[in-house]
């Protein structure tokens, strides 16, 4: 019997004590009938492997006391996706934050501080305690949102007239390029000095007087035709798709091709001056003198510009590589496409 | 490669029989207790009961489904002494007794469909 009592203390360990004793109690007799039934067919008393087999049949003592518990999810089957879904988003907006972004900064503009393999290092941990804080913090609210939805009529509000509409990610919604021809517009004429915008016109910049910045001065220099014909294509590419809103491969591939070049520009220029750049900051500590302020704001000045400029590369380079991954998955894209439309058809129908 | 082949598919096929067969089942093993019960029995006289006519079901399921059923009023049950052991013994109440007599009726309804349907899609498979 000694067999017996481990499996029924171990099946206790897990039930709740008001009902315990009552439990074990009605399994215990269970087990007894069974054993003194078989006894009986054999003409003698179960043998230790013989009892082991017959409590074997019965599960682990985990399992079968939670058959007595109710059910309990800490997510259930409801939210479940929706929390794989933010845990999937979160593992990917870390990786960019962490990982990718000061990859591409220590790449772009190298640091004697730190090494691509020490920052890769550095960011990899990072990510470690960034996911992680992340996925306990996802976890607890779809805790919370479990325990909220799992009240009665909780699920039975909605409205079917609230959800969003499908998505056609063969076309290009017309508001969308729109407003890329008309924001495209703004910045080129800017770009060329025929809008005038008060706190952005090169005159009117008093803190930071960009016309003096030695990368401004090469941006508005060799560069301003490229870049001119880049932000052109940019609003030709936009007119095209509001004409003809059907997604092509060739306008993928010219819109990956045009992020490509802004990219390729700015980062050429940036790199060009980085070494300007890094010495006006480390020289800023020195600078202390009223006279020396200047030189100053021009350090801050240049540092701010580069910024800028790295974060519309990298938003480039992004673009780019969301359109060459667009057109190596063209034909799976046209079969959802296809899939998708041919469901509302049929619903339609 | 074959060889590997040839065994995993019929294996997946028998594991896949034997969840739809549980699932099956499943949903008929309440009705199965509530009517044995309109006799009073313990645990194992119930359970034995239950396999000698062709539902066996296990303890880990039939215990906490007792005791489910009895907290939805269904059942009855007490604590007696016989043959010199402490038993709990279980039968149906007047609410189950009510609640029984519509699932016997709506078992016989879902019956007399299935097998309808399963008439047939055999007719039209022949």
């Amino acid at each position: 019997m000694d067999l017996v009592d481990r499996y029924l203390s171990a099946v206790g360990f897990w039930l709740p004590k008001d009902r315990k004793a009552d439990i074990l109690q009605e399994l215990a007799e269970d087990i007894r009938s069974e054993m003194e039934e078989k006894e009986a067919g054999l003409g003698r008393p179960l043998t230790g492997p013989e009892v082991e087999a017959l409590l074997k049949t019965r599960g682990r003592p985990s399992r079968m006391a939670s058959r007595y518990l109710p059910d309990r999810h800490l997510i259930g089957p409801t939210l479940f996706p929706m929390y794989v879904f933010a845990l999937k988003l979160a593992a990917w907006i870390g990786l960019g934050a962490a990982v990718v972004l000061p990859l591409a900064l220590s790449l772009l503009l190298p640091s004697r501080a730190a090494s691509p393999a020490e920052v890769l290092s550095r960011s990899i941990h990072a990510l470690w305690t960034l996911t992680l804080t992340w996925f306990a913090l996802i976890t607890i609210g779809f805790a919370v949102a479990e325990s909220v939805q799992g009240r009665p009529g909780s699920m039975r509000d909605w409205k079917p007239s609230r959800l969003p509409a499908v998505k056609n990610r063969m076309k290009i919604p017309r508001a969308s390029s729109l407003a890329e021809i008309l924001f495209g517009a703004f910045l080129l004429s800017w770009w060329l000095g025929a809008a005038r915008v008060p706190s952005l016109a090169f005159e009117d910049i008093k803190l930071l007087p960009l016309p003096d910045s030695p990368l401004w001065l090469d941006l508005r220099g060799p560069y301003l035709v490229p870049i001119s014909l880049v932000m052109m294509a940019g609003i030709v590419l936009a007119g095209i798709s509001l004409v003809r809103p059907q997604l092509t491969r060739l306008r993928v591939g010219a819109r990956a091709a045009l992020d490509a070049a802004a990219a390729g520009l700015i980062t050429t220029v940036l790199i060009g001056h980085w070494e300007t750049i890094r010495a006006g900051l480390r020289g800023l500590r020195g600078l202390k003198s009223a006279a020396e302020g200047m030189a100053k704001v021009e350090a801050i000045r240049d540092w701010v510009l580069s910024n800028v400029l790295f974060v519309i590369a990298l938003g480039g380079l992004i673009s780019c590589f969301v359109g060459i991954v667009k057109l190596a998955r063209w034909n799976r894209m046209e079969v959802k496409a296809d899939a998708s439309k041919s469901t509302s058809a049929d619903f339609l129908r | 490669m074959t060889h590997c082949i040839s065994i995993k598919v019929p294996t997946m096929t028998n594991e896949m029989f034997e969840n739809l067969r549980l699932e099956l089942r499943r949903g008929c093993v309440p009705l199965a207790v509530l009517a044995e019960l309109g006799e009073e029995r313990y645990g194992y006289t119930l359970r034995k009961s239950l396999t000698e006519k062709g539902m066996a079901v296990d303890e880990g399921t039939l215990y906490p489904l007792l005791r489910r059923l009895e907290a939805q009023g269904l059942l009855v049950s007490e604590w007696r002494k016989e043959e010199n052991r402490s038993r709990r013994f279980y039968r149906l109440s007047a609410e189950g007794r009510r609640i029984l007599d519509r699932l016997i009726a709506e078992w016989g309804a879902m019956s007399a469909s299935l097998t309808g349907i399963i008439k047939e899609t055999n007719d039209g498979s022949r």
